[in-house]
């Protein structure tokens, strides 16, 4: 039988499940058929116009049907696919009731194109400012979009599906190249 | 060192040395405090009307953020950030300690970035006169936004600042998700150092409350305060809400061995950080959770205290308020009704002003025309720091004096 702790005691962590959803595919086995096979997920973006934009092309998940569309709705899909995979290799918990903690990544979070202008065009006046968009915000007829475009709000989805246990931790998306990114900044 | 590594995990005696505040009430640690206890409260019900917010008093950025590049490249909330986390390094007095700040470790809780209002509205007016071409909207965002704003919008870049300006440059995480983020900061940092993974760590968060996206964003919701300013516990169904407050407010939290070993005297002893996601799907979860983290917080004296970053929220403010009444021998502060809500920012908040509390020997008065708040009298032991989010997780931690 093998060890369950280090040199120094501590327990060793294993990996018992694993999920994956990227530009190449759906799943463990799609993923590795194609990685093996010399394939890239890297081709010319779909998903949203790319008129006048100097990039064109991007490793996209562009083949899950995400409506009403913004980012933060397709992260969530995506984060439901790989869950739901690597819950199932681990054939742990039960359903709705996993057995720990949840800790994600995710990018930042705000209110997209698509719901801004739809708030613009729910505007009547002409030549409006932001206070116009505060005053057609509220009153309950967007409701939905507070919870969507909190932080939280992806974490918050996969704690109530999944059943995990405690507060989630959302991690930002981490800067060890801060560096990089300043000079880029200045320049 | 006086002491080695812990002889077992967890067991590592965990101190808060330094603190650092910049708010609506004022900046560092005096002005806060004599602005509490003049029961003052700075809200600005014009700028946005008719929603109230509690603006940031004015400070000078360039005392702790010297070069203009810098505070230029920051956005505002950034700016307030970096600034509070300087104050903080300055009360640890590590400020400038090539050595410690080399490895001191730094947890930030973290929002998002503000957008450029002007782009925004022209856009959508230029949309409403006809531009729908599908390049349309890629080629205003191309022309019109700033190329560094996205940089300046990222949320880990509060971090990237204060290692930049500050040079605090050990492990770094930044947590996001609200108000339970500025929990997770504290919590997550503590029990780093309590099992000897960490020696000391500044952790904090940021908000600039003066923004009219992130209004729109809790207006969804019909989340803000509107008309008239009501202290938290008066706000009852019909003005339910929060005014949102810039603020910064950051800790330096250290070993107990650590900060002996180099002389330094501390405010409070941070004893526990616990935190729960209560469903919230029906009444009462809410207050079952409350006193479900209470009874983990270790040993509690009769007639302490509670600093609570409670909203004004609700159906969470009435359920709080529930779980308040099961300890109606404790003495209740909310930092909402002084500062605003400052959303990630309000549980360090609620720290800072509870470590600052026990180093004074008094519990700031009340300000609550509800009775809610009661006065106390003789000196707090311990102070306990209830954070319930707006819309979902809840934290409390446990901080004490220093005999």
């Amino acid at each position: 039988m093998t060890a369950s702790r280090d040199k120094s005691g501590r327990p060793i962590v294993v990996v018992t499940g694993m999920g994956v959803v990227t530009s190449l595919g759906a799943g463990q086995a799609d993923n590795w058929a194609k990685l093996t096979a010399g394939e890239s997920g890297i081709r010319t973006i779909t998903r949203f116009p790319i008129e006048g934009l100097k990039t064109t092309m991007a490793g996209t998940v562009d083949f899950v049907p995400v409506e009403p569309f913004s980012s933060t709705d397709l992260s969530e899909r995506l984060a439901d696919i790989a869950t739901e995979e690597a819950i199932a290799q681990s054939a742990i918990g039960s359903k709705g009731d996993f057995p720990g903690p949840l800790f994600l990544a995710v990018a930042p979070i705000e209110v997209e194109w698509p719901q801004r202008e739809e708030l613009g065009r729910a505007i009547s006046e002409t030549d409006f400012n932001y206070d116009a968009i505060l005053r057609v915000s509220g009153g309950g007829r967007y409701t939905g979009y507070h919870r969507r475009f909190l932080f939280g709000s992806v974490a918050d989805h996969l704690a109530e599906v999944f059943g995990t246990k405690g507060s989630p931790t959302d991690l930002a998306f981490h800067g060890m190249r801060i560096g990089r990114h300043r000079d880029s900044a200045r320049r | 060192m006086t002491e080695a590594k812990p002889s077992h995990p967890g067991s590592t005696e965990v101190w808060i040395t330094g603190i650092g505040l910049a708010t609506s009430l004022g900046e560092g640690l005096d002005a806060n405090w004599e602005a509490l206890n003049a029961r003052r409260i700075n809200i600005d019900e014009k700028g946005f009307a008719p929603y109230i917010v509690h603006p940031l008093a004015p400070v000078n950025f360039d005392t702790q953020i010297p070069k203009k590049g810098d505070q230029r490249q920051m956005e505002g909330w950034q700016r307030i950030g970096t600034y509070a986390a300087g104050l903080a390094l300055d009360s640890a007095g590590v400020k400038g300690n090539k050595e410690i700040l080399g490895r001191m470790d730094m947890i930030v809780a973290a929002g998002g970035g503000e957008r450029d209002l002007a782009v925004d509205c022209n856009i959508l007016n230029l949309e409403a006169k006809g531009n729908s071409a599908p390049g349309f909207l890629n080629e205003r965002l191309m022309n019109d936004l700033r190329p560094t704003l996205f940089l300046a919008q990222l949320s880990n870049l509060l971090a990237g600042n204060i290692a930049i300006v500050h040079g605090v440059t050990g492990s770094s995480r930044t947590f996001m998700g609200e108000e339970a983020a500025g929990v997770d900061a504290a919590r997550i940092a503590l029990a780093r150092i309590a099992a000897g993974q960490s020696d000391i760590a500044l952790i904090g968060g940021s908000q600039n409350g003066e923004r009219k996206d992130l209004l729109v964003l809790y207006e969804f919701g019909d989340f803000n305060l509107k008309d008239k300013f009501a202290p938290v516990w008066a706000r009852r169904q019909s003005s339910a809400g929060f005014a949102l407050g810039s603020a910064g407010a950051f800790l330096v939290i250290e070993s107990r061995a650590h900060a002996e070993a180099r002389g330094a005297k501390p405010y409070a002893r941070l004893s526990n950080v616990v935190a729960d996601l209560a469903h919230r799907k029906h009444p009462g979860e809410i207050t079952a959770t409350l006193e479900k983290l209470w009874s983990k917080l270790g040993k509690l004296e009769a007639k302490g205290a509670i600093i609570t970053g409670a909203t004004g929220a609700e159906p969470v403010t009435s359920e709080e308020r529930a779980f308040l009444g099961e300890h109606p021998d404790f003495a209740v502060r909310a930092t909402g009704t002084m500062f605003g809500h400052t959303m990630e920012t309000q549980f360090p908040l609620g720290l800072a002003l509870a470590a600052l509390s026990l180093s004074r020997g008094a519990l700031f008065p009340p300000n609550d025309p509800t009775g809610l708040e009661v006065e106390m009298s003789r000196p707090p032991t311990q102070i306990v720091v209830v954070g319930a989010g707006h819309w979902r997780g809840e934290g409390m931690a446990l901080v004490e004096a220093i005999k």
